[in-house]
């Protein structure tokens, strides 16, 4: 592969998965964080691009990768304790919206971090057998938690009233 | 609630945390800056294996004539 393709490669990627791994991290940390983390996450992208094996299923691959970023990032945090508590994320709301999104907005950043990320991790389209993988426990056990986020999900949009059909 | 309404909802609480065309350009610039250090380091690496390939036959050779 010469330096062209590799370019055109990697960002095929880029622009396939940023938003994405972005708001992961996002989520779980915060924007700062999320910059560096994104960082890491491509440029092990770019490294991976030059193996004589690239990897099928790159959106799984790229996530697995965030995921064991997000623990190597939890882990030097618990030995530093020099991070704010990780569960002070907010979404930016400096951005304009309208009052219903921002509702569902507050009720999602109500959750705690790990049931956010299984609901980001659903919402990028992931299955439960993917989503086990990735966090490394089963699809069984993925598929449980999740159940359980999303009821608990629903019970904050109902506490923020959120107009939202629930027919 | 439905399936599908809690779908749309969270599509819609994701939207906060999604990244604008500012920080993804940026995010991309930083990453141009590391890659060119990516591949200085994977031709020292490779320069270090050929060195080191090349001394050990430089090696072997002395060893010959001793």
């Amino acid at each position: 592969m010469n330096a062209q393709q590799k370019a055109e490669a990697f960002d095929a990627v880029y622009d396939a998965l940023f938003s994405d791994v972005f708001a992961y991290f996002n989520l779980c940390f915060g924007p700062q964080e999320a910059e560096d983390l994104c960082q890491e996450a491509f440029l092990r992208v770019w490294r991976a691009i030059d193996d004589e094996k690239p990897p099928d299923n790159w959106r799984a691959w790229v996530f697995r990768c965030a995921v064991n970023l997000k623990n190597d990032y939890l882990r030097k945090a618990y030995q530093t304790r020099l991070t704010q508590p990780l569960d002070e994320t907010l979404p930016d709301e400096s951005r304009p919206d309208d009052p219903a999104r921002l509702a569902v907005q507050q009720a999602f950043s109500a959750l705690p971090r790990d049931e956010r990320e299984l609901l980001a991790l659903k919402a990028f389209g992931f299955r439960s057998e993917e989503m086990g993988a990735a966090l490394g426990v089963s699809a069984s056990a993925a598929r449980t938690r999740l159940q359980k986020a999303k009821a608990h999900f629903a019970q904050q949009l109902d506490k923020e009233e959120t107009p939202y059909d629930r027919t | 609630m439905t399936a599908p309404d809690l779908d749309r909802a969270l599509q819609d609480a994701l939207a906060a945390y999604r990244p604008s065309a500012r920080v993804k350009d940026r995010v991309r610039a930083r990453l141009r800056r590391a890659q060119s250090g990516v591949s200085v380091l994977f031709v020292a690496k490779d320069s270090g294996k050929i060195l080191e390939r090349l001394f050990r036959k430089v090696d072997k050779q002395f060893q010959k004539i001793a």
